[in-house]
Parts: C-alpha cells; sequence; structure tokens
C-alpha cells in the first residue's frame, strides 16, 4: 500500500517537542498506515519532526505496539510478563499460534490479523491478559478465545 | 583552574582537579583499571562496568570513568571484591558476544580479548551466545559490520554522533533485545554514512572493520599482464610504524618503500607530489574564484571556498548541506588526481598501456575505499585508482609476505612523478593543506615567500577545533592588483562536528572567510579511520609531529617550486587550471540529502 505523505503532514502539523506529543502522533501515524510504520512514513515523520532517522528508528524500536513490517488490520497481543505467564498466558499464546496457524510476531495469509507479546498492559489483576487492537480482555479462557476472535473476523 | 583534590589510589597518593574521574586519578597515579566503553576522545557512558573500583565510605562499587572526585577519596582498585565484580562484568560483556579469534581481524589487538585474558576469565558463568545471529553487512566499499561481535558498549554510536555529527547508529529495541543498529536495519551504504571510519578506529572489538581488498592486490602483483602501482599518501608512513612495535610519531617512510618493492609493487610514487598538483590546481581556483567575486562581481560564484581532499568531508556535506555544493573546490583529492595522472601521462613515460595498469592508494582513510569506487572517477578512461588500501591493511600485507620494517633497508621513491614537496607532506595533519596552498598563493601573489619564520605558519597548525588567521596582501604583483590591501581570512576545521559549526553559520550567513580546510577525521589523515588502533589525542600529537619533521627536512617546501610539477605542466596539463586540468583533475559533486541512498 502507498503511503499518504499528506495525512501524515496533517497529523504532524500539530507536533511540538515542548508538547511531548511524539508517541501520540506515531500512533495515528501508524493507523494511517494500516498499522506499521512503513519506510516511507518514518522518514516523512523524520523531517516533519527534524529528528534524525536513526533517532526516529531508535524510538520506533523501542516500543512494541509500533511495527516496521507489515501487520494484520487487527493486532493480538498476549502479555508474557510474570503474573500472566503464571496465569497461563504462555499456553494461550500456544492456542492462538495454532488457531491462526502463525508463528509469534507474524500475520495471518489473509492479513487478517498479526500475533504479538507485549509487556506488562497493567491489567495483571486479571490475568491472563491480551488485548485485541485497543480493546483489552482480561481473564481469558481458553475457551472463550473463539468467541472473542468471532467479533474480529 | 579549579581546585585540587587529593585522592589516595591503592595508597598512591594523588591530586586531581575537582569534576575529574576516578578514572583519570588512576591513571594520573599510574594505577591500571580495565575499561571498555571509556575512551579518551568519547564523553561517559558508563554501561560496560567493567571499571569498577572501591570508595571508601560507598556502600556499592563505582565506575571510575563515571564517577567525578569533588572531594578527598580513598580508593581500592584491587580488592578481591573489585576483582570479582570486574570478572563478572567482563562475564556479562562476553555472553552477548559471539565470535571466533582467529578468523577475527581485531585478533591481536582486541580490547575484549586482552581484558579477558588479563582479568583472568576462566569459566563462563553465564549463558553465551553459540550461534551467529546476524549477517555481516559487507554492502559498503568502506565499513563493514559483524553485529555478531557487539558488545553494547556504543561507543561508535558516541564517535558518530557526537564526534563526527553524523546519524548512523543508535540504540534500538529495549531489554534482552538491545543492539546497536542502523535506523531500519538497512546496511551502512545505504544511510548517511561518510565513511570516515571514525567509529572503527574506537570499536573495542571486531564488530566494526574496513573493507578489505588485500586479497585482490595479491591477485594482481601476482599476474604477469598486470603493472601494480603503488602510491603512498604522508600519513599511513607516520603511522604504519606502529603496526610493527614502533613508538607513535616513527617516521618509516624509506623503509615502507623497500618493502613495497619486496611485496611486488613495480612502482612506488609518493602521493605528495598529487598534493602538490591539488596546491596548484586549488590555489589558481582560490583566486579565479578570488577575482569573480571581488572584480566581476559576479553572484553566482561562491566565496568561502573549501576543500574537497577529504572524501569524508565531501560526503558529509553532500548529506548535509546539498545546497551548499558550489563552495566547495572542484579539485579531486590528491588520491584521485594522481590516479588520473598516473594512467595518461605516466604511463605515456614508462611506455605502458594503461589497461595493464593497476594503481593501488596507501591511504589513512577508509572513505578513500569509497571515493576511488565513485562512478564519475575515471577520467583517465579507466578506473584511476583501483584500489584503497588503509594503513592497516598494508600492515597485514607486509607481515603475511614477512616483511617487518626493522629489517628493511631504507629505498626512495620511484623517479618521474616521484617526489612531492613538504607542502605536499604535511597534508597529513589538520591545517596542512591550507598551510601549503598558502604558502604558494601568497607567493604566487606578492613574489615574496610568507612572512613567517622558515615557511612554518604555525596560526593554522595544532589540535585546536577551529583555528583561524588572515594575512594581508600588500605590494603585490602587477597582474593581481585587485588584491592589493585585501585581507585573507581562513580558517581550518578538523572533525566533521567543528566543520558543522562553520556550516551553520554559511547557512546563517554569518561565515566570513575567503578559504578553508575542512578535514573529515580528527587531527587531519594523521587521525584517518584506516590508521592503527588504537587512537588517543596523544598518539595524533605524535603522528603530526612526524609529518612537520619530514617537510622541514625536505628540501623544496613550497608545491610550486616541485620541478617534476613544473615538468608536469610544461609537457602536458598546460597550466594549472587549463581545460586539460579540469578534464583530469577536477570533479563534481551529488546532492544526497538525509535519506536513503537508492541502489
Ligand atoms: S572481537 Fe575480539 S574477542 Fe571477539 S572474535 Fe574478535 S578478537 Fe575475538
Ligand atoms: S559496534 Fe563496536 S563500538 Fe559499537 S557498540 Fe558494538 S562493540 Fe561498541
Ligand atoms: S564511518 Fe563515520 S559516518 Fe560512518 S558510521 Fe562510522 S563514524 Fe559514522
Ligand atoms: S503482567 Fe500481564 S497485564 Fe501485567
Ligand atoms: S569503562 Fe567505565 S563503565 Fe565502561
Amino acid at each position: 500500500m502507498s503511503v499518504n505523505l499528506e495525512r501524515i503532514r496533517e497529523i504532524f502539523s500539530d507536533y511540538s517537542p515542548e508538547k511531548g506529543n511524539f508517541m501520540v502522533l506515531l500512533h495515528d501515524v501508524q493507523k494511517a498506515c494500516g498499522n506499521w510504520l512503513p519506510e516511507e512514513a518514518l522518514m516523512e515523520v523524520s523531517k516533519l519532526a527534524k529528528m534524525p532517522l536513526n533517532k526516529v528508528y531508535g524510538f520506533v524500536s523501542f516500543y512494541t505496539m509500533f511495527s516496521t513490517q507489515p501487520r494484520g488490520k487487527h493486532i493480538i497481543r498476549v502479555c508474557k510478563d510474570g503474573p500472566c505467564a503464571v496465569k497461563g498466558s504462555l499456553m494461550l499464546a500456544d492456542l492462538l499460534m495454532k488457531e491462526l496457524d502463525v508463528d509469534m510476531g507474524e500475520t495471518t495469509d489473509d492479513n487478517h490479523f498479526t500475533l504479538e507479546e507485549t509487556a506488562c498492559i497493567g491489567t495483571c489483576t486479571a490475568s491472563p491478559a491480551m488485548m485485541i487492537d485497543d480493546e483489552v480482555y482480561g481473564n481469558v479462557a481458553p475457551e472463550s478465545l473463539n468467541s472473542i476472535l468471532k467479533k474480529y473476523r | 583552574m579549579s581546585e585540587m583534590i587529593k585522592v589516595n589510589i591503592d595508597g598512591i597518593e594523588v591530586e586531581v582537579e575537582s569534576g575529574a574521574t576516578v578514572l583519570s586519578a588512576c591513571e594520573k597515579a599510574g594505577v591500571k583499571v580495565p575499561v571498555l566503553c571509556h575512551h579518551p576522545d568519547l564523553n561517559v557512558a558508563g554501561v560496560c562496568r567493567v571499571c569498577m573500583v572501591e570508595i571508601e565510605g560507598m556502600g556499592n562499587l563505582q565506575a571510575s570513568c563515571a564517577y567525578p572526585v569533588t572531594q578527598p577519596l580513598t580508593v581500592k582498585t584491587k580488592t578481591n571484591r573489585v576483582r570479582k565484580a570486574r570478572r563478572m562484568n567482563l562475564d556479562l560483556v562476553l555472553a552477548e558476544h559471539y565470535g571466533d579469534c582467529y578468523t577475527c581481524p581485531r585478533n591481536g589487538n582486541c580490547e575484549l580479548r586482552t581484558l579477558a585474558d588479563e582479568y583472568g576469565v576462566d569459566k563462563f558463568k553465564f549463558p553465551h551466545v553459540d550461534k551467529p545471529r546476524y549477517a555481516k553487512d559487507t554492502k559498503s566499499f568502506s565499513i563493514i559490520r559483524d553485529q555478531d561481535k557487539c558488545i553494547h558498549c556504543k561507543r561508535c554510536i558516541r564517535t558518530c554522533i557526537d564526534m563526527q555529527k553524523v546519524n548512523v547508529y543508535e540504540t534500538a529495541n529495549k531489554g534482552h533485545d538491545v543492539e546497536i543498529q542502523v535506523a531500519l536495519n538497512k546496511s551502512i551504504a545505504d544511510v548517511v554514512c561518510i565513511n570516515c571510519g571514525q567509529c572503527v578506529n574506537r570499536c573495542p572489538t571486531g564488530a566494526l572493520w574496513t573493507q578489505d581488498v588485500s586479497d585482490q592486490v595479491w591477485e594482481d602483483i601476482e599476474n604477469p599482464d598486470l603493472f601494480v602501482i603503488m602510491q603512498t599518501a604522508p600519513s599511513p608512513r607516520a603511522a604504519i610504524g606502529e603496526e610493527f612495535g614502533y613508538p607513535p610519531g616513527t617516521r618509516v617512510t624509506k623503509k615502507l618503500n623497500a618493502a613495497m618493492r619486496r611485496a611486488g609493487f613495480d612502482k612506488v610514487l609518493d602521493t605528495n607530489f598529487a598534493a602538490d598538483l591539488t596546491i596548484m590546481e586549488e590555489g589558481t581556483e582560490l583566486l579565479e574564484r578570488l577575482h569573480k567575486v571581488i572584480v566581476k562581481k559576479d553572484k553566482s560564484v561562491k566565496i568561502p571556498m573549501f576543500t574537497s581532499c577529504s572524501p569524508g568531508w565531501v560526503k558529509f556535506i553532500e548529506h548535509y548541506y546539498p545546497d551548499h555544493l558550489d563552495h566547495l573546490s572542484t579539485c579531486k583529492s590528491p588520491q584521485q588526481m594522481y590516479g588520473a595522472v598516473i594512467k595518461t601521462y605516466y604511463a605515456e613515460k614508462i611506455g605502458i598501456d594503461p589497461s595493464k595498469i593497476r594503481t593501488v592508494a596507501l591511504m589513512p582513510c577508509s572513505a578513500k575505499k569509497y571515493e576511488c569506487n565513485r562512478p564519475e572517477m575515471n577520467a583517465s578512461g579507466y578506473r584511476d585508482v583501483d584500489y584503497g588500501l588503509t594503513t592497516r591493511e598494508m600492515a597485514m600485507m607486509l607481515k603475511e609476505a614477512g616483511l617487518h620494517l626493522a629489517d628493511m633497508p631504507t629505498e626512495e621513491f620511484d623517479p618521474v612523478l616521484g617526489e612531492g614537496s613538504g607542502a605536499g607532506m604535511i597534508f597529513g595533519a589538520t591545517g596542512g593543506v591550507m598551510e601549503a596552498a598558502i604558502r604558494t598563493v601568497y607567493e604566487l601573489v606578492t613574489g615574496r615567500p610568507v612572512p613567517f619564520e622558515r615557511l612554518n605558519i604555525t596560526p593554522v597548525r595544532g589540535m585546536e577545533a577551529i583555528k583561524e588567521a588572515s594575512l594581508k596582501l600588500e605590494k603585490v604583483k602587477k597582474e593581481y592588483k585587485w588584491l592589493e590591501g585585501v585581507e585573507l581570512k581562513i580558517a581550518v576545521a578538523h572533525g566533521t562536528a567543528n566543520a558543522k559549526i562553520l556550516m551553520d553559520k554559511l547557512v546563517d550567513g554569518t561565515l566570513d572567510y575567503h578559504f578553508i580546510e575542512v578535514m573529515a577525521c580528527p587531527g587531519g589523515c594523521l587521525g584517518g579511520g584506516g590508521q592503527p588502533i588504537p587512537t588517543t589525542p596523544e598518539i595524533r600529537k605524535a603522528r603530526a609531529n612526524a609529518i612537520y619533521q619530514e617537510d622541514e627536512e625536505i628540501e623544496i617546501r613550497k608545491s610550486h617550486e616541485n620541478p617534476l610539477i613544473q615538468k608536469l605542466y610544461k609537457e602536458f596539463l598546460g597550466k594549472p587550471g587549463s581545460h586539460k586540468s579540469h578534464e583530469l583533475l577536477h570533479t563534481h559533486y551529488t546532492k544526497r540529502g538525509q535519506y536513503f541512498v537508492k541502489d
């Protein structure tokens, strides 16, 4: 897919280092580009934010929610940190890999889902936890997986 | 001067300035503390923790490279606690490292390996990486990256970003997955890298290296159909001795000539000759530009003129100031001028078909490898320079051939285009091109030698970041009447961070000079990215001394007085700036910008 530079300029028209809104704007750029940050998008961001590309890349690579690889329409993120792992998030991840027929970090052939791990998302009291796009799911039982996925199919 | 504070290191009392690090106090006391991320040219990072020491009154061990002395301290560097922590931290560093010392270019000169040896790493306490995780990046003409050997000390980041103001590396990812990366995992060939090799000179391991073409050179030497001509720049001659155990600053020019002949080079020539040629062309260009600006009021002609002998600097301006390329002199670097002259004039003189000639340049520089491969560098009808060899590669070749400098007799350069003047020699040190140019330009304009004792233009010498001088042109020759009374203002910068200061002023319109010399590397070429490792301010000073001494010993110390240069113009080029000169010795530049270079 080609990158809509006009849209990125629009998003970044509100950028200022003082506001510290880089993260939020990058997020919007990622959405506008179809859930990932292609090279051209990062170059445009680098120009608009007057931040050298190596720095932009360092920033983007630090956060798992940004991707520089193409991703599916919906991003499933399974929490892999301690509390969730203890409560079975690894098994959850296994089930999802089987169900979607992908490895961790991969995208389904129909470009519908991307499966990822994430660090703690602050739902430890309801572990195991996962997110699909911006929606958080706590206490995910293996048998409820299919009905959750159905909402996005 | 700030207050002096007493520090006791293992029972030895020293005094250091307030704010100095504990590590520097240890150095002063003559106590050796191991370091990995620390480097004398770079800002503090404090990431490797192998420089830990015990400071009395402090619960935890402290990283001596990062701990400032602000009150009297008692420091212990050899306690069991220190030794154990040091070993453990070294082991942690080693755990990240995958590499095979036998096949590594840093074998024998690797800081990591040396520390593991000196500090008694006897068994691994942590799980170690046991398979390669990365593909080597060998696409660049100049720089090779082998990330499996990277220990995340960040010296390269600090070198590139802080010292050179180039934005190649950054820390990517986090936690366990941290790596030192080029934007978007690109090849270093496809980003803003200027090929200066300064990161290579400061990397403690074999994670960064320069391209190695020595095997191809050996092939060509052995090929009976080829005639292989070597040209050597001044800086390698003042440094290659270090690779053979001589102290920095030992001059080995004539022994090196002998060694290279024994290695099989058919001719050994002196790049200083081409440096003289550069001065003739660049000096003429400067006067032409000044004439157009002062007399003809031609707005399209740009002043100040910047020197263009440093391919790292050229690429820096192509990437970061692409709209100001008109300020660069159109002169090629001496290496490239020489290549073009060797495959034309010289080929005819020695009666050899230029298609059978291979030119090899011994350079202190990694960027020269890129430069000789630039598509436009074929003015002779052939690749003007076939191979750029670094000082380190040459040393390796000589060792491979069992040729040790200590055993060599002294030999001169080959005749015809053999020798350069002292002015050509000092090209190797920051300020040298400027000094050489001024020795010639001043005399051309006034008919008198420069008004400095023994021709030594001291204001442009030394390691100051930016040097300036001005020279009033008085009692000029008739043909330069328009320059009477003009105050010629010059400046010299070394390291692209310093050049950037000048460039930013140029962009603001506040840069008031006529002529500026820039070298991409600290100290000039003598601190180049192909020179022996390590590099420190002291080592660079020693090399500079060697270069200036050699200048004083050469009889001819002005480029225009080199009789071989006069002959070349008479027999072949006509006069400086002639049509033929432009064809062979001048070039043009490419606007690159800061984003990826297309394939
Ligand atoms: S970097 Fe050092 S320790 Fe690693 S393989 Fe090379 S020589 Fe050995
Ligand atoms: S590449 Fe070399 S200098 Fe850079 S972080 Fe790795 S080991 Fe250190
Ligand atoms: S060679 Fe120079 S420009 Fe390139 S990465 Fe190293 S320090 Fe930076
Ligand atoms: S550990 Fe999984 S949400 Fe906090
Ligand atoms: S040398 Fe001090 S922390 Fe690395």
